[in-house]
């Protein structure tokens, strides 16, 4: 196992870790407010200081990697599993099916970055489903594209030809023969995806447009830090930080795979 | 035929797929705000209206017309530029006719800054590959990857505005504001470039021609200058052109942080105000303004490709 991998797997015990057991260890619950102790400096009583409403960020902080890994992995699994089937139809079969998800394709990249969950999440209520919805709306279309690809070389090999010829039906040869020799590139996808999913949540909960009020998210605790930076520094101080490890870890968890599952390495 | 004339050629063929695209977008925009749960009455006048003020909305928001009528209409006023907003006057391509410059300033200063930074920071990695420059520049991209833009904001205020009070904490008066939003906008793509440049250099560098160059008796600054770079730095400038159109998206954010007068600001505040008219302009203006700067970033490429003359 190299050193990327073996980094990016311990980042990810991290925030499985925070995420399981924070509930349990965090001092109060994400609801907890006392207005007679708002945006404290991090020290008595509160490891990291207090926020708006007296919420204890710690806690928050501790509650948030639920929120995040939650987001983070439904995004990737929407995203993947429409991809998946959109990508492999498409590539196997070709035709109209393929040329139209192309266009569909060309159309959802004419919208850079985030801007079309942006604009998703805005015309949604905030919530956690509807977050997910607007990061899988745009997140499908890259599984889709390197699924397509992916199929496209493959089916052409000659034992893929093997079992056209032995009477195969599609789905079984799809199944049991092309995905298992996609699998990689498609779970390298994966895990830059699961950080890039969590960015994506902190970036619209930061812009007011995520989970709905009074749900932990980094991403929110970082708008009040942003609000609040003459008076209460601390407040932007710790969610960055989670992020920032969060997604440097899945980030190097993806490299880190890439570099396993490639046999000239 | 003359470089121009190839030009123009390329945009022909290219524009019909360009104007579908730009269709399929708007119809994109215009179906999304029926997933809009409630009506958009009730969300913009509030429960108390009455059923008169509610009819007029209606009528003025061509509501009571079928999707088809609606989009048709859509189109027809984003045609002849008189899409109105909901909150005010000022027409909705007026408003974002003064907020997009603000949002290019800051985008092609990002730009420059990403191409400086990451350009260097790349080539000056592998040329000495495997030493602590090699390790500090690619330490330095992964940490400026994987920073979240709305945590590197919020600290470079921290910092530089408010602890050592060298730039302003927000707006947009003199070129002293320009520098955080700026830095905060081109940190992650100056960080992405130098690995690609990085990478891209390296691989010129052990290819066969560069091996002659070297034997013929060539410095290290000829070949490393006139013969590796100019190969290895086609693909990092096609790439940086069309990363334009993220730094636009970006800029939503960025704009948010350092209170930055552009149309990520007036996206987020017509959000707020539920001017849906307003938040589709901006959208359908971002996304434009993208697919024409990829439009003509690839005819430039194929255009001085000297393959693609042939």
């Amino acid at each position: 196992m190299n050193l990327l991998l073996k980094i990016g797997l311990t980042g990810l015990a991290l925030i499985v870790g925070a995420a399981l057991i924070g509930p349990m260890i965090a001092p109060f619950s994400p609801e907890h407010m006392d207005i007679t102790r708002e945006l404290l400096p991090p020290g008595e009583g509160a490891l990291l200081g207090t926020g708006v409403n007296g919420t204890d960020v710690f806690s928050w902080v501790l509650h948030g990697a639920g929120v995040s890994l939650t987001v983070g992995l439904s995004v990737v699994f929407v995203s993947l599993s429409i991809g998946l089937v959109m990508g492999t139809t498409a590539g196997y079969f070709g035709g109209r099916f393929d040329f139209v998800l192309m266009r569909v394709i060309d159309v959802l990249l004419a919208f850079p970055g985030i801007l079309l969950a942006i604009y998703i999440a805005a015309v949604l209520p905030p919530s956690l489903t509807n977050v997910v919805l607007a990061l899988s709306a745009t997140g499908w279309v890259g599984y889709a594209r390197l699924v397509r690809g992916q199929v496209l070389q493959v089916r052409e090999m000659e034992y893929i030809h093997a079992c056209r010829a032995m009477g195969m039906r599609p789905p079984r040869i799809i199944i049991r023969h092309i995905l298992p020799n996609i699998a990689g590139p498609v779970l390298v996808h994966g895990s830059f995806g699961l950080g890039g999913a969590i960015l994506g949540e902190a970036a619209l909960s930061f812009l007011g447009l995520g989970v709905a009020p009074g749900t932990p998210s980094w991403g929110a605790l970082l708008d009040d830090g942003a609000q609040y930076l003459l008076v209460a520094p601390h407040l932007a101080i710790a969610p960055g930080l989670a992020i920032l490890i969060a997604v440097l870890s899945f980030n190097f968890l993806g490299d880190g795979l890439r570099d396993h599952l490639d046999v000239r390495s | 035929m003359s470089t121009i004339g190839l030009m123009i050629k390329r945009l022909a063929t290219r524009l019909p797929g360009v104007l579908g695209v730009m269709l399929g977008a708007s119809l994109l925009v215009s179906a999304t705000l029926r997933l809009v749960p409630g009506d958009p009455v009730t969300l913009i006048l509030g429960e108390q209206a009455t059923e008169a003020d509610r009819s007029r909305l209606e009528n003025r928001l061509g509501l009571n017309a079928s999707f088809g009528e609606q989009y048709l209409r859509f189109i027809r006023d984003v045609g002849s530029g008189e899409l109105e907003s909901f909150r005010s006057d000022t027409p909705v391509f007026e408003s974002i006719g003064k907020a997009l410059p603000q949002t290019l300033i800051l985008s092609v200063f990002a730009l420059i800054l990403s191409a400086t930074l990451g350009l260097s920071l790349g080539i000056a990695a592998a040329l000495n590959r495997g030493t602590w420059i090699d390790a500090a520049a690619l330490f330095f991209a992964s940490l400026g990857l994987a920073t979240p833009r709305i945590w590197l904001g919020p600290m470079l205020l921290l910092l530089f505005a408010v602890q050592w009070d060298l730039f302003p904490v927000g707006g947009n008066e003199g070129w002293r504001a320009l520098v955080l939003p700026v830095l905060s906008l081109g940190t992650a793509m100056a960080a992405m470039l130098a690995r690609m440049t990085r990478s891209s250099l390296l691989e010129v560098l052990g290819m066969d021609y560069i091996r002659t160059a070297r034997s013929k008796g060539l410095s290290e600054r000829v070949v490393v200058g006139r013969h590796a770079l100019r190969n290895a730095l086609i693909p990092v400038i096609t790439i940086l052109g069309l990363q334009l159109g993220s730094l636009l998206a970006g800029a939503v954010v960025t704009e948010k942080i350092f209170n930055w007068p552009g149309i990520g600001t007036l996206l987020l505040k017509s959000i707020q105000t539920m001017d849906f008219p307003m938040v589709q302009g901006c959208i359908l203006v971002i996304a434009g303004t993208y697919v024409l700067t990829n439009l003509m970033v690839d005819i430039v490429y194929e255009v001085i490709d000297p393959r693609m003359k042939t």
